[in-house]
Formats: structure tokens, C-alpha cells, sequence
């Protein structure tokens, strides 16, 4: 059986440049009234930034957890996971990869750069609170992150 | 003497240039040519008949100039001159008779040879060798003939590849167009879903968010707003599955047909348990398919039966019988059925022959059942004989190996309701 610790706050980073999508997911943290802190920043660069503590981002805090989008602009989504894997530091952050398909699934699976997990970005809101739900149950509340 | 029919062939060391060899018609020409030459095996030969000829009058020479020396002997004397006139007559007759035929075989024997070896030559495909032109009359005749088959055949040659070319072209064009058509309807179904997303979780989230501030009016509003987009999100995620059968770059392979059933109808076991469904069906055979593509035709299948029975418990039979080099399935239910006249338009993209609200769905099941049979070579179609529910029957290769195999029952005998089947864990 596991031992539910108190709850420690995570900080969660969001790689997401969709407007609408920033703010479901924000909507659905709040909802379930998630205590975690998210961080959310438009681009890879700004990411890699942010876990770097580089330039703007000097005083950010190391998330627990990465939602990644596929689909950014300039430098792609499984780009970024890429050096995120290859770098010694950050290669112990969980990511979840962020897709807008099955199809897309597949391509980003083939690609086997080490994603924790995939999720479908579903057809609503409710689907997508429900996916937010159950990555906050298992990789915030259930599962020990190496923070 | 040269023997007509000696092997003169040039292949091996001199081949036809490979633009003009029809190797085909080359080996009939052969064959027909050895029949031939079989079936005048035993006619002479022209130079065996003059070479007969020439012995033969070779032989009535030495007579004669026997005879003339014997009648110098005994005329001795005077009539010497007219011996020996007479013998050089014979001498000069017998040396033209040479000549002759020395003459004869170069003006008219190895012409004919020749045109004989030249026109073998391009009747073993090499069209582009003109005959040449030597010998008497009638030999030149006969090659210019040779050479205007020859021509005549490299026209019909020339009309035949350009017509193949036109052909390809037109597969290529209609290949490509083809691939656009499902690249074009694939990418609009994948980007048309970011927009409905946004349309339809925003309108739930005013809906939650908002919901007791606003009156029932605007809720009904948001319902509809909110239905709407989830259907055309079912429709454009129906129409990017259909226009992906066929293009997953896989192999058909040998597939288990009880398998694909078995999956489908676990995918749909919690549907069929709350209906009471059961469903008889023999062994089914090996096929050459793709498992994942036959067992959404036997979901569809399945799911339009659940659907349509008219409020009874559904039972559905389905059997196998060989129709080579098919398996021809059949599969029947005891639902509310399917006028015949509707028997083609059921199989149309997005027709359905009720109103939205009666029965559910995108109307795509059928479609989609026949694109993916159509695609593994087999048809689908409505048995309109059958009254008492619908009736489907669709055929699918038998793979060579399992032609002459048998199936074990070929007549429904198993009756397993469905909450005995074992759940198999999901793939």
C-alpha cells in the first residue's frame, strides 16, 4: 500500500501557447482545487529557460511535473523533450506529452524520446478535467516525485 | 552442300537490341517455326535436288563419252575429228553443267539462305533488322515482304507502348489525386477538431461556471450550442477514421475472424449484457485482413444490431460458408430490419434512414464496414430476401494456404450469451 504523505505542494510547468488551452487547464486546477502551482510559458525556449533558471526565469522554482505540448511554434514539442532528456538535470522530471489526436499519438510514440505519458487533448471539458484529475491523483498526489 | 535447315541462330553472341525484343512473340514465332520445320523435314532440300540432278547428269555425261570413245574406237580414223569434236562437246557439256549449277546456287541458294537466316533473325524479336535485298526477283520479293511485316509489327509495337504510356499517366494522375483527396480529408478533419474543442469546452464552461446566474432560457441556449459541437466532433472523428482506412501502410495478413468478433464483442460487452443479446456462431475461418479493420466491421456490425432491435432482446447468427476464393459470412440479427429499397443508400457516408432523435449516431457504421471490406478485396452488401431482421452478407479472400482446409462446423450450433464470454484484457 502506498503512504499518503501530506501533501506537498508541486509546481507544475505548462508548455502551451494556445490562449484557450492555458486557460481550461488553469480552470480545471482550480476546479478539483488542486494545490499545485502552475507555471505556464509559451515557447520550448521559454521552458528550457525556466528549468535552467536562466534569464527571466532566474528565480524559478523546479517543477515536479512538465505538461508538454506537441504543437509549438518555432521549436516543436518533442524538440524540447528531446534536450530535456539529454540534459543531466532535468532528464528526472516527469513530462506528459500533450496531443491533439490519436494519430498524433502514434507519431509522437514512435519517436520513444522517454515521455512518461501521453495525453489526448479530449474533445471537452469535462473529458479534460477528467484527464486533469487523474494526472493530478497519480503523478501529484499518489506518486513520489524526485523533487 | 549446305543443308537449309543447319543451325544458323545468332542469339547468344548477337542479341536483338532490347528495345525492340518481344520476347513473347519471339518464342511463339520459334515454336511454330520448329512445327514447320518438323512437318518438311522429309521435303529435299534444293540444293539436295539439284545435287541429284547434277550426279544424274554427271552419270548420262560419262555414258555419252563412253560411248563416243567407244564409237572413236571403232570408227578409228576418219572419224577421229568427229570423235574428238564429239568429246569436247561432251567435256564443254558437263563444265557447263557445273557452272550452271555453281551459278545457280549463288544467284539463287545463298541468297534464299540468307533471307532465311536474316529472317529468322527478326522473328526472334530483333524488329529492327532490315532484310537485305539480293537474289533473284522472286527472293527480293520475298524480303521486301519480310521487311514490310517487319515494319507493319514495330507500328503496332510503337501504338501498343505509347497507349501503355497514356495508360500510366492516367493511373498516376488518378493515384495522386486520389491520395490528395484523403490527405485533404484527413488534415481538415485533424484541424478542424482545435476550433470545435475550444467552442465546445468553453461552452461547458460557461454552463458550469455560470449556471445559476443565467435563466433557463440561456441554459437551453448552452445545450443546444453545447450538443451541437459534440456532434460534429463525433462526425469529424467518424470521418478521420474512415479516411484512414487504407491508409496504414500494413500488410494484409492471415487474421482470425473469431478473434476479430471475439474483440468486438468485448468492446461492446457491456452493451450487449444490458440488452439480454446472444449471439450463434459457428468456427470462422482464417482470412486475409487486418485485425484491427475487421474487427471495427464486426463492431459496426454488432452495434447497429443492439441498436435497431426494436426493443426485443437481440439474437444474432452468424456463419461462414466457402465461396472460393471467398469465405462468404453472413450475418443476421432479429431487429426491426432494413426496406430494400434503402439496401444502397444505408452503405452511403453519413445517410441514415431515421431521425436523430429515434436512434443515435453518425450514420457512418455501414460506410465504414464497406470501405474496409471493399479494401481487402472482398463486397458487402444487404440481403433483401430476408425478412425476419437485417441480414448482412460480405465476402473476404480465403488465403491460399487454407483453400483446401475445412472448417470444423459450418452451421451455428454454439448459443453463448454474452456475459459468459470471458472479458479479455484491452490491447
Amino acid at each position: 500500500m502506498t503512504e499518503l504523505e501530506d501533501p506537498k505542494v508541486i509546481d507544475v510547468l505548462l508548455v502551451e501557447d494556445d490562449e484557450g488551452d492555458v486557460l481550461m487547464t488553469r480552470e480545471a486546477f482550480e476546479y478539483y482545487k488542486i494545490q499545485n502551482r502552475l507555471h505556464v510559458v509559451g515557447d520550448g525556449e521559454q521552458a528550457l529557460q525556466f528549468l535552467r533558471r536562466t534569464g527571466p526565469y532566474a528565480d524559478a522554482p523546479r517543477p515536479g511535473l512538465i505538461l508538454l505540448d506537441v504543437n509549438l511554434p518555432r521549436r516543436s514539442g518533442m524538440e524540447v523533450l528531446a534536450e530535456l532528456k539529454q540534459d543531466d538535470e532535468l532528464l528526472m522530471i516527469p513530462v506528459i506529452m500533450l496531443t491533439t489526436s490519436q494519430a498524433e499519438e502514434d507519431i509522437v510514440r514512435s519517436y520513444s524520446l522517454h515521455a512518461n505519458a501521453f495525453i489526448s487533448k479530449p474533445v471537452d471539458f469535462e473529458h479534460f478535467i477528467d484527464a486533469i484529475r487523474q494526472i493530478d491523483n497519480f503523478f501529484l498526489t499518489l506518486v513520489k516525485l524526485p523533487v | 552442300m549446305t543443308d537449309l535447315n543447319a543451325d544458323t541462330r545468332q542469339s547468344p553472341a548477337n542479341p536483338p537490341p532490347a528495345g525492340t525484343r518481344d520476347v513473347r512473340s519471339a518464342r511463339r514465332v520459334g515454336a511454330d517455326r520448329a512445327a514447320a520445320v518438323a512437318g518438311s523435314a522429309r521435303r529435299w532440300p534444293l540444293s539436295r535436288i539439284i545435287g541429284v540432278a547434277l550426279l544424274v547428269l554427271l552419270l548420262f555425261s560419262l555414258a555419252a563419252v563412253t560411248v563416243g570413245g567407244w564409237a572413236v574406237a571403232r570408227l578409228n580414223g576418219a572419224q577421229t575429228t568427229l570423235a574428238v569434236v564429239f568429246s569436247v562437246v561432251a567435256v564443254g557439256l558437263i563444265l557447263s553443267v557445273i557452272l550452271f549449277a555453281v551459278g545457280l546456287r549463288a544467284a539463287a541458294i545463298r541468297p534464299l539462305h540468307q533471307l532465311a537466316a536474316e529472317a529468322r533473325q527478326v522473328a526472334e524479336g530483333d524488329f529492327g533488322h532490315e532484310v537485305s535485298l539480293a537474289g533473284p526477283r522472286e527472293v527480293t520479293d520475298l524480303a521486301v515482304d519480310v521487311n514490310t511485316m517487319r515494319e507493319r509489327i514495330l507500328d503496332e509495337l510503337a501504338a501498343t507502348r505509347q497507349a501503355n504510356t497514356v495508360l500510366q499517366a492516367h493511373a498516376a494522375d488518378l493515384e495522386r489525386s486520389n491520395s490528395e483527396l484523403e490527405q485533404f480529408a484527413y488534415v481538415a478533419s485533424h484541424d478542424l477538431q482545435e476550433p470545435l474543442r475550444k467552442v465546445a469546452s468553453f461552452t461547458q464552461l460557461l454552463q458550469r461556471r455560470y449556471a445559476g446566474q443565467l435563466d433557463a432560457r440561456a441554459d437551453q441556449y448552452i445545450e443546444f450550442a453545447v450538443d451541437g459541437a459534440k456532434r460534429m466532433q463525433a462526425l469529424i472523428n467518424d470521418l478521420l477514421q474512415y479516411s484512414r482506412v487504407g491508409r496504414s501502410a500494413r500488410e494484409p495478413a492471415l487474421v482470425s475472424s473469431d478473434a476479430a468478433l471475439a474483440q468486438a464483442r468485448n468492446n461492446l460487452a457491456t452493451a450487449m449484457e444490458e440488452s439480454g443479446a446472444t449471439v450463434e456462431t459457428g468456427h470462422l475461418p482464417l482470412v486475409l485482413a487486418e485485425l484491427p479493420l475487421l474487427t471495427a466491421v464486426f463492431q459496426n456490425l454488432l452495434s447497429n444490431s443492439l441498436k435497431f432491435s426494436g426493443g426485443k432482446p437481440p439474437r444474432i447468427v452468424i456463419t461462414c460458408t466457402r465461396d472460393e476464393p471467398f469465405w462468404l459470412f453472413s450475418f443476421s440479427d432479429n431487429g426491426i430490419g432494413i426496406q430494400p429499397e434503402y439496401a444502397e443508400r444505408i452503405f452511403v457516408i453519413f445517410q441514415r434512414l431515421h431521425e436523430r432523435t429515434a436512434y443515435p449516431g453518425t450514420g457512418i457504421g455501414l460506410a465504414m464496414s464497406r470501405k474496409i471490406v471493399e479494401y481487402f478485396g472482398g463486397r458487402i452488401w444487404l440481403d433483401t430476401s430476408y425478412t425476419e431482421g437485417s441480414r448482412f452478407l460480405f465476402t473476404l479472400p480465403m488465403p491460399a494456404e487454407t483453400m483446401n482446409e475445412s472448417l470444423e462446423d459450418e452451421a451455428p450450433d454454439q448459443q453463448t450469451p454474452d456475459d459468459e464470454i470471458p472479458k479479455e484484457a484491452d490491447d
